[in-house]
Formats: C-alpha cells, sequence, structure tokens
C-alpha cells in the first residue's frame, strides 16, 4: 500500500515537477564538483603509469564512460518494465530521457577505448571482446531511438521501445558471453586493459569520482528533461497553466 | 619545458589523451544543449497557447501524443500524417 | 482436437499459413535464391582459391543464412496485417502467443527449412569439408529457428510502420551475433576436427530460450504496435 502511494506521489506530474525543480541546482553542482576534482586528481594528481606512461589518463573517462553504457541501459530497461506493467508516464519520460544519453556514453566509451588503444595496440581497432560488446551495445541503443522515434503516437513508440529494451536486456548477458568466448578463441592481442591486480589509490579516487561525476550529470539531464516533457505531455492541465503564468 | 608545457605534451601521447578528453567534453556539452533547447521549445510552446488563450481563441486539446514541440515547428504535418497513419 | 482450444487455434492457423505459402510459391522459393546468390557473391568478390574459401566458408554460409531470413521476416506478419486477420487474432479469445509461435512456425517452415536443402551444395561451393556436413546442417537446423523467432519480435514491433525495412534490420541483427559465433564457430572446429557438442549444446539453449520468451514477447509487442 504504501508502495502504491510513494508510487502515485513521486508520479503524479505537479509534484515531480516541484520537486526535480528543486532537485536540479544540486545534483548539477555536485556534478561540476565531482567533474573538477576528478579531473584533477586524474591527470594532475596520479603519477603516469609505469607501463603506460601518461596514455592509461585516458581511463578516468573510457571506464566511466563504459560503466555508464551499461547503468543506463539497465535503467532504461527497468523503466520499461514499469511502462508496459503500471503503463507510468514518469518512467515513459525517462526511458525515453535515457536513450540517447546512454548512446552517447556507449559512443564515448567507443571512442575513448579506440583512442587509447592506438599506442597500446598500435591501431585505432581491434576486435577486443570489450570494445566489440560496446559496438554492438551502440546498435542495440541506436535500435530502441530509432523505434521511439518512428511511431507519431509518442506513448506507442515508448511502449514498443520498451519491449525491445527488455529484449535487450536478456540478450546482453548472452551477447556479453559469446563475445567473450568468440575473443578468446581468437586469440586478440593480450594486452588486458585494467585487469591489474590491483589499481592503486591514486588513479582509483579521481576514477570514481569521475564515475560519481557520470552518473551525476545523467541525473541532472534526466530532471531537465523530465521537468519539460511533464510540461509538454499536461499542456492542458490546470498546473501547467498555472506554472506558465507565474513565470 | 615549463610545467604547463610538460602537462600539455602528456608524455608525448597528447593527442590520444586531450583527443579523448575533447571529444567526452563535446558529446556531453552536446547532449546538455539539446535538451536545454528542447526545453526552451516548450516553454515557448506553452506562452503562445497562453497568450492565444488570453487573446480569446480557443485551445483545443490537440492530440496530445506526436504533436508537442514537433508538431509545432512544423505546422500541418501532424495532422496530415494523422490522417494518414491509419 | 477442438479448433476451440488454444492448441486447435493453433494448428488452424500452422495450417492456413502453410496452405498459403504453397499457393503462392514465390515465397518459398525467393529466401533460397537470396541464400544461393549470396554464397556464390562471396568467391568471385574474395578469391576462388580454396584454402581461402575454407576458412572463410563458415562464417560466409551463417552471415548468408541470417540476411535471407531476414529478408524474409518482412513477409511474416505483412499480409495478415495488411487483411487485417491479424487484428482478428488480436481481439480472438485464443492466446496471442500461441497464434504467433504457430505463425513463427510456419514462417520458418516455408523459409528457414529449405535452406538446409540447397547448404549441401553451397558447402561444396565453399570447399567445405564433408566432415564438417553434418554439423552445419544441425547448426542451421538449431539456428535459424532462433532467427526466426527473435526477428518475429522486430517485425511484431515495426509491423504498424511504412517504412519499418531498414529499422528492422538495426533492430534484429544486433541480437543475432550470438547465433552467428556459436553457429561459424560450431562449422569451422568441425572443419577443424575440434569437438562441437558445446557450441551445439549453446544453439540448443538459445533455441529453449527464444521458444519460450519469443512468442510472449512478439504477442506484446503486437498489441503495442497495432493499438
Amino acid at each position: 500500500m504504501t508502495i502504491a502511494r510513494l508510487f502515485h506521489q513521486f508520479g503524479s506530474p505537479p509534484h515531480f515537477y516541484r520537486l526535480a525543480g528543486r532537485m536540479l541546482p544540486w545534483f548539477a553542482t555536485a556534478c561540476v564538483a565531482c567533474l573538477a576534482a576528478g579531473l584533477y586528481g586524474g591527470l594532475v594528481l596520479a603519477p603516469p603509469d609505469y607501463q603506460q606512461g601518461e596514455s592509461y589518463r585516458i581511463i578516468f573517462i573510457h571506464v566511466p564512460s563504459a560503466w555508464m553504457s551499461l547503468f543506463v541501459y539497465m535503467v532504461m530497461a527497468a523503466c520499461g518494465a514499469i511502462v508496459l506493467i503500471w503503463r507510468m508516464k514518469l518512467a515513459e519520460v525517462v526511458a525515453q530521457a535515457s536513450a540517447p544519453i546512454g548512446a552517447s556514453f556507449t559512443f564515448m566509451a567507443l571512442v575513448t577505448g579506440s583512442l587509447w588503444g592506438k599506442p597500446m595496440w598500435g591501431t585505432y581497432w581491434v576486435w577486443d571482446a570489450r570494445l566489440t560488446s560496446e559496438l554492438i551495445l551502440l546498435f542495440l541503443y541506436l535500435g530502441v531511438i530509432g523505434l521511439q522515434s518512428a511511431y507519431e503516437d509518442r506513448r506507442t513508440g515508448a511502449r514498443a521501445a520498451a519491449v525491445l529494451a527488455l529484449v535487450g536486456v536478456v540478450n546482453i548477458p548472452i551477447i556479453h558471453y559469446s563475445v567473450e568466448w568468440w575473443n578468446t578463441l581468437h586469440q586478440g592481442p593480450t594486452v588486458t586493459k585494467l585487469d591489474k591486480p590491483s589499481i592503486h589509490l591514486s588513479m582509483l579516487v579521481p576514477l570514481l569520482l569521475m564515475a560519481v561525476a557520470f552518473k551525476l550529470y545523467y541525473a541532472t539531464l534526466l530532471l531537465m528533461r523530465a521537468r519539460s516533457d511533464l510540461l509538454e505531455r499536461e499542456r492542458n492541465a490546470a498546473w501547467v497553466r498555472d506554472e506558465v503564468a507565474a513565470r | 619545458m615549463s610545467a604547463l608545457a610538460e602537462f600539455l605534451h602528456m608524455g608525448g601521447y597528447a593527442a590520444f589523451v586531450w583527443g579523448s578528453y575533447g571529444i567526452c567534453a563535446a558529446v556531453l556539452i552536446a547532449n546538455l544543449l539539446a535538451v536545454r533547447a528542447r526545453g526552451r521549445r516548450v516553454r515557448a510552446m506553452l506562452a503562445r497557447r497562453a497568450r492565444f488563450e488570453a487573446a480569446g481563441y480557443a485551445v483545443g486539446d490537440e492530440p496530445a501524443a506526436g504533436g508537442g514541440v514537433d508538431a509545432v515547428n512544423h505546422p500541418g504535418t501532424g495532422a496530415v500524417s494523422e490522417v494518414g497513419r491509419r | 482436437m477442438s479448433a476451440g482450444s488454444p492448441l486447435g487455434a493453433a494448428m488452424a492457423v500452422l495450417q492456413r499459413d502453410l496452405l498459403l505459402a504453397i499457393r503462392t510459391r514465390r515465397e518459398l522459393v525467393n529466401p533460397i535464391l537470396f541464400f544461393v546468390l549470396v554464397v556464390s557473391l562471396f568467391p568471385l568478390g574474395v578469391s576462388p582459391e580454396q584454402s581461402l574459401l575454407r576458412a572463410l566458408g563458415p562464417g560466409v554460409l551463417w552471415v548468408a543464412a541470417l540476411l535471407a531470413t531476414l529478408l524474409s521476416l518482412d513477409g511474416l506478419f505483412r499480409s495478415d496485417f495488411e487483411d487485417g486477420s491479424l487484428e482478428q487474432m488480436l481481439i480472438s479469445p485464443q492466446p496471442l502467443g500461441m497464434l504467433v509461435l504457430a505463425k513463427i512456425l510456419a514462417h520458418w517452415l516455408v523459409t528457414g527449412l529449405p535452406l538446409l536443402l540447397v547448404t549441401p551444395l553451397l558447402a561444396t561451393l565453399l570447399a567445405l569439408p564433408d566432415h564438417a556436413l553434418p554439423v552445419l546442417l544441425t547448426t542451421l537446423v538449431l539456428g535459424t529457428p532462433v532467427l526466426s523467432l527473435v526477428g518475429a519480435i522486430g517485425v511484431a514491433l515495426t509491423v504498424g510502420l511504412r517504412r519499418g525495412g531498414a529499422l528492422l534490420s538495426l533492430l534484429v541483427l544486433p541480437l543475432y551475433v550470438p547465433v552467428l559465433i556459436f553457429g561459424s564457430n560450431a562449422v569451422s572446429s568441425a572443419a577443424a576436427e575440434i569437438p562441437v557438442t558445446g557450441q551445439l549444446y549453446m544453439l540448443g539453449a538459445m533455441l529453449a530460450l527464444a521458444l519460450t520468451l519469443a512468442p510472449i514477447a512478439a504477442a506484446a509487442a503486437l498489441r503495442i504496435s497495432l493499438h
């Protein structure tokens, strides 16, 4: 019962709109602070790697991007499940806003991985298991985005994309392990990235800070997008008229 | 070499390190700008509707789906395709 | 078995679809032709050298089978959508998942299974060793139904769209990756006389998973896209 009430209250558009408006500056500030600290720690304080020299500093964006690419997909799929089961509008908004952001993080992970690979492997692209999985993940994201925008009716598009996201979630582990298995068979380059037994604290702290900063960035963008989408969807509701009049 | 130049040089990997940081910054900022532009469009649309209403026109219950920001930017297309769909 | 039971309804759908396919033979022939053409283009495009073909063969055969399936997918719900019988199925009291499964089975029987008939010929063209042929056929028997089942979800999501074709390949092809990996790897391992039971088990597991989940997902997708 209480969960249902919480859902209802959190999902109630005017309540969420105001709450999001209050939370937004905090999230944005925290994001910038973490980003600044992480960049300073990663680019300036952390010592160069004894094997890779300065080029390893790419991990401070590569690894958080790769984490985010999966995390955002999971959020999107969870929202997809909520959309299909409870038809909650807020979950539709979050799922729709997540797709381009997740695709961006996946793209970033791919580009930084390839730029990191050039000094390490001598070539921009190798069919490394992680890069290949990220590439397929990018295709999955593009499919979700394509489906969302293919329907003229936005809610139908959101529901169709939700089904696809859930199918993708069932597939992601299968794809991941099959790619990993395929990669070990074909014995790619033996430089395994970040499989070091332990990572030094001066590198770990900036890495985690950057990961938190990326999460906060995602949250900030979600709140911004959710606010404007709610205004648009509810444009005939009394509370939106009040909001517009109050400006 | 000064400390700053050395920092920018990144031990010879400047193009890779700064290249990836630059691309990531560009992508993140582009996302942010896209979301902000979307919010602006919605607010402009709502303000226009408020003006219309104040002027005495009836602001009907347009199809909430598929219309909105996109339909406002391309007047007419929304209605036509709505008919053509089914 | 009465037509009122879910199984009876599914059998009726299966019978009808098979009958329709046999009466319009074009659909039966198209995927086979496509399969043969794509495979025979490869030696022309790459090299007719036997050792190279032998190395590329399993992958080429599997990619071609995958594309042939993709090409035929569009017909899965298209005609039923256009003449309205799909909507009849949606409002019928029978479980939609069963009817969808019957349609997928019919589709596989007319487009997936015939590929097996020409596979021995194509294997010869690509210089595949004879002892790998049974494995190739087994992987296709296990793998192509997965392609049809997973593809059905994509078709169900795009059937209501006017230009769903290009989108369909974007939706479906990434999901085909595991089948492609295990299918072609099993064949090349068999050609190198390495045991392949592991890969075949994986394909079987994927088939079982797809068989249970895909009809449900496709039914849900149909309800949404025809809403």
